[in-house]
């Protein structure tokens, strides 16, 4: 049975037939040890619902591992919303888990009893719909659950028929209206089924039949799309999603192979489908705008590669969107590796398309961390390939996600600069950084908590807290909580440092110590540490005590506190412990980093989504 | 010897209740402890689905037995 799972995995991942969703689902529930190497966290969700939701609790696990999330699923009875967040005696509340699942019914909203043409009627209906929903999620804040919300689904059926939107009292128009109300609210994971539902298909999305039968809300034809989404979300949030889609070259970016055809004969202008070639790089470059990262695994000439790169006629993509082009005869698995160790990422942060199924096959059997994307036969299919993908969903964007690409074309001449320099003293003095270190206020928070729950390997005790915790440490006297920016003269990486002390008396305890891998080996952990000792001595600390939790990401960092001249001093409740005299914080000098105390640049101000 | 839309219905039985019907087309939810009110709906979506028919509204009720399931399946069939 286990030899299934890669197969069943690629199968969530690209249909929500749902024959194929059954038999996945009962696969996960009879045989989870099968697939937990494609689990790389787990959570506990409660369902609160009111609608049957039953069926969609059981396709949540499934979705859950093709996302690369283990979601343990738990349901409250039918319709048990306000009574299982409001009561603390409530089993929601008793056991918190780590998120509550909202699944509410347009049939909530009692669109039948809407005096359609009197706008109070319909602004009443909408607050009151968002009134219900936003104190369950305040409830949900105060108990430390973090909140999934489904949106409403618009009625296939509208008296108003196709001119509905225009009336701001019709049915579908309230729905439109609530929905647009929370989705601007931020700190929820929200699941935009009126997004789905229309991508689906309205008609398709509900069969009254089952609903008048058995409160089923949505269609079982609909569910696996719901299910993968909610999953997505979720993995999203988590900070699990891809961060990187590597693509071949030959039949995959353009039409042809260019060893063969010549520069010139793999062109995107010529023929209908050097327009689908040409549509599938649009898409990619619209990924990229967004904050994913592209790279290039190719076998070919390298020269020739890089040179078609930049002169296949028509090309969308550029060689500046492309953090890294590797080109040989190695494997492909080979080739994944080293971009991998190239942009400092993990293999489980790519997915990789190629139309070639040899290739695809060799890099889904040597590494099963690589999310594998069947490029379809015609090129014309091939971005519906990628839309939709769990592991492609966008957590909650910050600026940082879109300057990273920015800050990855700074890496690439970084790179190339430190080739020329003649010793890393060299290299880190030509970069020329400035840092910036502030507290962690509310404007940093969503950055923060990112960093938080994003970051491995630079991460020295991977603590994964959720925004209210880190406001309220942010705002404890007895703790230092601080954020680093770094900017140099290639790039501006943004905020891409966090560490947080606890002050216990003489001792200030490094409870959280972490750098993005875009600024590894800057020494910038050196400058973060000295601010937070000094903030410690003058609140009257004599010693900076570091922590060390392992991981299986962390290895990196095993030594960093060795290393910056601390002395271990035993292990305490499972973390290796290290101490540091204050009056000795000199020594974590970070001679080549600038510290502007003064300006804030650009990148300290978080998105203006995220900020609302 | 069973009608091919006998053994569709009755092979969706087994694989949603988990058992074979047991007395045949007399089979009823009061038989089987598992063909619960969610089976029922599970058990109409997969005749629908390998059949490629809409069954009417009333068999989505519970009080059924597995033959007037096959009889609303071939009067779908045969309409269609």
């Amino acid at each position: 049975m286990n030899s299934d799972a890669p197969e069943l995995i690629a199968a969530l991942r690209s249909t929500t037939e749902p024959g194929t969703w059954q038999r996945a689902a009962a696969e996960v529930g009879r045989f989870p040890e099968a697939f937990t190497s494609y689990v790389r966290r787990t959570v506990r969700v409660r369902v609160l619902a009111t609608w049957s939701s039953d069926l969609l609790a059981r396709l949540l696990p499934a979705a859950g591992v093709a996302a690369g999330i283990g979601l343990e699923v738990t349901q409250a009875p039918y319709g048990q919303v306000e009574q299982e967040l409001l009561d603390a005696d409530s089993a929601t509340r008793r056991e918190p888990p780590d998120y509550v699942l909202l699944v509410p019914s347009t049939d909530d909203l009692a669109l039948d009893t809407l005096d359609t043409l009197d706008d109070r009627s319909s602004e009443e209906m909408v607050s009151d719909a968002v009134q219900r929903w936003s104190r369950l999620w305040d409830a949900a804040r105060s108990a430390h659950i973090r909140v999934c919300q489904h949106l409403f689904t618009p009625p296939a059926a509208d008296p108003f028929g196709a001119a509905a939107l225009q009336f701001p009292g019709s049915p579908s128009a309230v729905v439109a209206r609530v929905n647009a109300r929370l989705r601007a609210s931020a700190d929820v994971v929200l699941v935009d089924c009126e997004r789905l539902a229309a991508e689906h298909g309205l008609r398709d999305w509900r069969d009254d039949r089952y609903w008048f039968a058995a409160r089923q809300a949505v269609a079982l034809t609909a569910l696996p799309t719901l299910a993968r989404a909610t999953a997505a979300a979720l993995a999203a949030d988590q900070g699990l999603s891809r961060r990187c889609i590597v693509v071949d070259l030959d039949n995959t970016l353009w039409d042809g192979v260019v060893g063969e055809d010549g520069i010139d004969g793999v062109g995107l202008t010529a023929s209908p489908r050097g327009e689908a070639f040409a549509a599938f790089q649009e898409y990619l470059l619209m990924l990229h705008r967004r904050g994913v990262t592209l790279a290039v695994a190719t076998k070919n000439d390298p020269d020739l590669a890089r040179r078609a790169i930049a002169e296949v006629p028509g090309m969308r993509l550029r060689p500046e969107h492309l953090a890294a082009v590797v080109a040989d005869w190695r494997p492909k698995s080979e080739q994944l590796r080293e971009v991998a160790a190239r942009l400092s990422l993990g293999l489980d942060s790519l997915a990789f398309a190629d139309d070639n199924p040899a290739e695809r096959l060799e890099v889904r059997r040597a590494l099963p961390q690589v999310d594998v994307i069947d490029l379809p036969a015609s090129p014309s299919d091939y971005v519906a390939a990628l839309a939709g993908r769990p592991t492609l969903e966008p957590g909650r964007l910050t600026l940082a996600d879109r300057q990273r690409n920015a800050s990855y074309a700074g890496l690439r001449a970084a790179a190339e600069l430190r080739e020329r320099s003649a010793s890393l003293d060299d290299f880190l003095a030509d970069l020329a950084m400035v840092a910036s270190v502030r507290p962690v206020d509310g404007a940093l928070l969503p950055r923060v908590t990112q960093l938080l729950h994003k970051t491995n390997q630079f991460n020295l005790t991977t603590r994964r807290r959720p925004s209210q915790e880190v406001a309220a440490l942010a705002a404890d006297p007895g703790w230092v909580c601080l954020s680093l920016s770094l900017r140099d003269r290639l790039a501006d990486h943004g905020i891409v440092g966090v560490g947080f002390t606890a002050l216990r008396g003489d001792e200030a305890v490094v409870d959280t110590l972490l750098l993005s891998c875009r600024v590894i080996g800057r020494t910038a952990e050196r400058l973060l540490l000295r601010e937070l000792g000094r903030a410690a001595a003058e609140r009257g600390c004599r010693t900076l005590v570091g922590c060390y939790r392992a991981t299986d990401r962390n290895a990196l960092v095993a030594g960093l506190y060795p290393q910056l001249g601390f002395t271990p001093g035993g292990p305490a409740d499972g973390e290796q412990r290290y101490v540091l005299p204050l009056s000795a914080l000199d020594q974590l000098a970070a001679p080549h980093i600038a510290i502007d105390t003064t300006q804030l640049t650009a990148s300290d101000r978080p998105d203006e989504r995220t900020a609302q | 010897m069973m009608s091919p839309i006998t053994s569709v219905v009755s092979e969706a039985f087994t694989r949603v209740v988990g058992e074979p019907p047991v007395r045949g087309a007399e089979t009823t939810p009061a038989d089987v402890g598992s063909w619960n009110s969610l089976a029922h709906v599970q058990l109409v979506f997969e005749i629908e689905q390998a059949l490629g028919i809409r069954l009417p509204d009333d068999v989505l009720v519970t009080q059924t037995t597995v033959g007037a399931l096959v009889e609303a399946a071939e009067a779908a069939l045969s309409a269609s």
